[in-house]
């Protein structure tokens, strides 16, 4: 114990002097009284060696502790809130359009782009294979050789076109053979629809006719 | 900017080969075997009842249309489709080519005629093939209408 009797009043105040805990005005007064008094210099000193032996111990325990997985295994016991699912929207859009909206106009421009391409691309498509013509037409008909019959073309409207086998005349010496005759006109189809006929037969390159006997077709 | 030219680029060079690839894809053609008569009124199924008409208008008088079958045939170049009509015929359909997006096909019935169309989107072409039960048989080539029955 200290002889001087100021020292009791200063002792308690020692310990909290070298961790720094006191009053601005408590550590002016402790200070004058450490500069007149060699017991209480001597105390602060052995606080401070302490203090720095602990902290040094301190040190080495925790150097050989393993601290890597330290803040993984922490997260992995904080169970995260899941805001709603329109929270979570909302949230995800307003920070778009706060931090990323260079990035947002990039991509609507992108996407104009993707969809004025695609659109006339995709409507492409639709039309079949094969069908540009806006009407079907019919670019030739060619009765076989030896087939007697004649191709009778009759031309509609919006594209129609009626191909009509006539058979020929049967000539003299093969009107008796069977079979000769193929085909036969159909029944209510007159006289009347046989010259109509015979005016849409089909005209081969530079003929003038066909030759009913043997009809070949030919361009129309 | 770099971007949408990207994209611009990329759908070009998509149009290109979309382009090509229709120069190899398949033609579609439907075909119809309708038998016109004078047995009866029947207009099976009710839409040969345009067939009708136009035979009507063309000098063809029916009065009645049944439709025997129907069916979608693909065409592709080389590679002729054959089918048996009821009268014991053949018809044979082949894709001639196809130039400007506009495919040619030639239909041949063997031992009778050999006809070449060009396909459009709208109207047919009415093919005669011969008598059958007491009336006249008619192969119907149509364009495709979304698989609908022209």
């Amino acid at each position: 114990m200290s002889s001087n009797p100021a020292c009791q009043t200063f002792l308690p105040m020692l310990s909290p002097f070298v961790d720094g805990e006191l009053l601005p005005a408590q550590r002016v007064e402790v200070e004058r009284h450490i500069a007149v008094c060699h017991d209480c210099t001597g105390r602060v000193a052995d606080f401070r060696a302490e203090s720095g032996l602990v902290r040094l111990g301190m040190e080495m325990l925790a150097d050989e502790a393993d601290f890597s997985q330290f803040a993984q295994g922490v997260m992995a016991r904080i169970t995260p809130y899941k805001l709603p699912l329109l929270d979570r929207w909302k949230l995800s859009l307003s920070e778009i359009f706060a931090h990323q909206r260079a990035a947002l106009a990039y991509a609507l421009a992108g996407a104009a782009c993707a969809l004025l391409v695609a659109v006339p691309w995709l409507m492409r498509d639709r039309e079949p294979v094969g069908y540009a013509s806006p009407q079907m037409a019919v670019e030739s008909v060619n009765a076989e050789r030896g087939a007697r019959i004649s191709p009778v073309v009759k031309r509609a409207k919006d594209g129609n076109t009626i191909i009509w086998l006539v058979d020929t005349p049967v000539p003299a010496e093969d009107a008796g053979t069977p079979g000769a005759r193929g085909e036969e006109l159909p029944q209510g189809l007159g006289e009347e629809m046989d010259e109509e006929l015979e005016m849409e037969r089909p005209m081969g390159n530079g003929e003038k006719a066909l030759d009913p006997q043997r009809p070949t077709g030919g361009e129309l | 900017m770099k971007f949408c030219y990207g994209l611009m680029l990329t759908g070009l060079l998509l149009s290109a080969s979309s382009a090509a690839r229709a120069e190899e894809a398949p033609v579609e053609v439907l075909s119809q075997v309708v038998l016109a008569s004078n047995q009866g009124d029947a207009l099976e199924p009710p839409s040969l009842g345009a067939m009708k008409a136009q035979f009507a208008e063309a000098g063809f008088v029916f009065s009645s249309y049944r439709r025997l079958s129907f069916q979608k045939l693909s065409l592709a170049q080389g590679r002729e489709v054959g089918m048996d009509l009821p009268n014991g015929r053949r018809v044979g359909l082949r894709l001639q080519g196809l130039k400007g997006g506009t495919a040619s096909v030639q239909l041949e019935i063997p031992g009778a005629v050999s006809t070449v169309v060009k396909l459009g989107r709208e109207g047919s072409v009415f093919q005669h093939t011969g008598p059958h039960e007491g009336g006249q048989l008619f192969l119907v080539l149509s364009a495709p209408k979304n698989g609908k029955l022209p």
